[in-house]
């Protein structure tokens, strides 16, 4: 195992769902006041840059997010960027955080992530999240996020006997998940089935209700710091001692493959490298189920499984809180909910809450090393970070 | 008149009717979208070139939840497509049922103004 790059001394989350009477400012407060409450002999006055992930600011007609957030934060002398990578917007903010403390020109760099948009109808969101595909080709002729990931599906289910059973298994987990997650989109709403997620309504063949992630609100934000810094203020340390960014075409007309992504195979290997660990070694980790297909090709493009095994590994329950290795314990996309420009901190939140022995009814035990898979798009990009928790390190 | 490598290039050549993808004159190779350098080789010197509408489904899916604009078409069959030197357009599959499609089933590329990408595809029916 290799050194830390970064530290994480605190998280915070606001509760994710339908947030009525909220904007995007007010959420990011929520997630910013739990993260810096915890740790007491921190000052906020410590931070001198934050890296906020937002996907798109159609949402509420607002760009230029970053001051506004500061603001809100009453950190108006803090270095301010705002993230974009569509829905790898905050794992990419993540990285970028890592990459200021390890420069060594930061001491404290507050990383977040927010989005705010179940104020718009259903049609409004779907046609914003879908400027994150290829317009030309994709958009043009009526594709749909569910649509692109519904191609993956049936390309996989050809390939690998992939079943609808099996991808219907990670909506069974993750939603059983999100019932012991009080900040979960789904928390306490939903007892979901197989027979359910096959009997809910299709929204773009193979792909039905129950198989795609929510619209969301939400905010998740934690502070960085160098890795002799981290005990000073806090007992709860999280090491990063690896990431990985890989990017592949915008439209699916150019991948290699309909039944990987490039772009998370190449970031999954720099991680590893980075952290001088192998898959087997995760113990515990949350990725991008923005659809079930994509929990399942997630698997195969981490190295938990071999390619075309993903359907089985979970058919054979390893990705459960009691199986082999725990996937997306929060609830996931799938039912903690994807407010897109929150997701990839809030994923890095629950990993540091798993490593902490912080993550109450959900808990894993012996949760040691942690990963997050944060994807762009279709696939365009994907960002992996690697932790270790601090009482495990050296 | 020499078109440029543009991907308002290959939509002009759509509205006349004309299927046409980029040739690398250095590697031989073809390709979409339009680049102005070949994305295999990185050589300049390229041409347009006109190709067969006959390709095969490589994927497809059905869409219940139409994009804004597409409300129209109700539920729409869209098919990623494969064509001669792997060219792979998306498109809407006109007159089929999802019932009757596999990967593998061939299937024509036609034009017309009344979809926003300016074609089409229909079931290229067995000889």
């Amino acid at each position: 195992m290799n050194k830390p790059l970064a530290s994480i001394i605190s998280v915070g989350i606001s509760k994710f769902g339908k947030l009525i009477g909220k904007s995007a400012r007010e959420i990011f407060y929520d997630a910013f006041r739990e993260c810096i409450d915890a740790i007491p002999k921190f000052s906020v006055d410590m931070i001198k840059a934050a890296f906020i992930g937002q996907m798109s600011g159609m949402f509420e007609h607002q760009e230029h997010n970053a001051p506004i957030y500061l603001e809100w934060c009453g950190l108006n002398g803090v270095d301010g960027f705002r993230v974009e990578c569509a829905c790898a917007s905050s794992g990419a903010a993540l990285k970028l955080g890592v990459i200021a403390i390890a420069s060594g020109l930061y001491d404290f760099v507050l990383v977040g992530g927010v989005e705010k948009m179940t104020h718009l109808s259903t049609s409004d969101v779907t046609d914003i999240l879908a400027t994150a595909s290829d317009y030309f080709f994709e958009q043009i002729n009526g594709l749909t996020f569910p649509a692109l990931y519904a191609l993956m599906a049936t390309a996989h289910m050809k390939k690998y006997g992939t079943t609808q059973e099996q991808m219907a298994l990670v909506s069974v987990k993750n939603h059983a998940n999100a019932n012991l997650n009080p900040k979960a989109h789904m928390y306490g709403v939903d007892n979901v089935t197989i027979d359910k997620v096959l009997s809910s309504r299709v929204i773009a063949w193979p792909l039905k209700l129950y198989d795609c992630s929510l619209i969301s609100d939400g905010a998740a934000c934690l502070i960085l710091t160098k890795p002799e810094l981290a005990y000073r203020y806090s007992d709860d340390v999280v090491h990063i001692i690896g990431f990985g960014q890989g990017h592949d075409s915008i439209s699916l007309i150019n991948r290699e493959s309909l039944t990987s992504l490039k772009a998370s195979k190449i970031a999954a290997k720099r991680a590893y490298d980075m952290a001088g660990i192998s898959p087997m070694d995760v113990d515990v980790a949350e990725v991008h189920d923005c659809f079930t297909i994509a929990e399942i090709i997630a698997y195969e493009d981490l190295g938990f499984c071999n390619p075309g095994e993903g359907g089985k590994l979970i058919e054979r329950g390893e990705t459960f809180r009691d199986g082999s290795i725990p996937v997306n314990t929060s609830g996931g996309l799938k039912a903690k909910g994807h407010p897109v420009g929150a997701t990839g901190v809030a994923q890095a939140c629950e990993i540091f809450l798993q490593l902490t022995g912080k993550a109450g009814l959900r808990q894993i035990d012996e949760a040691k090393i942690g990963l997050t898979h944060n994807v762009g798009g279709s696939g365009a990009s994907a960002i992996v970070h690697i932790y270790v928790g601090g009482e495990f390190y050296g | 008149m020499v078109e440029e490598f543009t991907l308002e290039s290959f939509k002009r050549f759509c509205e006349n009717n004309r299927f046409m993808v980029v040739k690398c004159n250095n590697c031989g190779r073809i390709f979409l979208p339009p680049k102005m350098f070949c994305p295999y080789c990185d050589s300049k010197d390229l041409v347009w070139m006109e190709i067969g509408r006959v390709g095969v489904i490589v994927s497809y899916t059905e869409v219940h939840v139409p994009l804004k604009g597409f409300e129209k078409f109700n539920s729409y069959i869209v098919v990623l497509v494969e064509f001669e030197g792997g060219i792979r357009l998306p498109g809407i599959l006109k007159n089929a049922k999802i019932s009757d499609l596999d990967i593998g089933v061939k299937v024509l590329l036609e034009f017309s103004k009344d979809y926003p990408s300016g074609y089409y595809f229909t079931l290229q029916q067995p000889l």
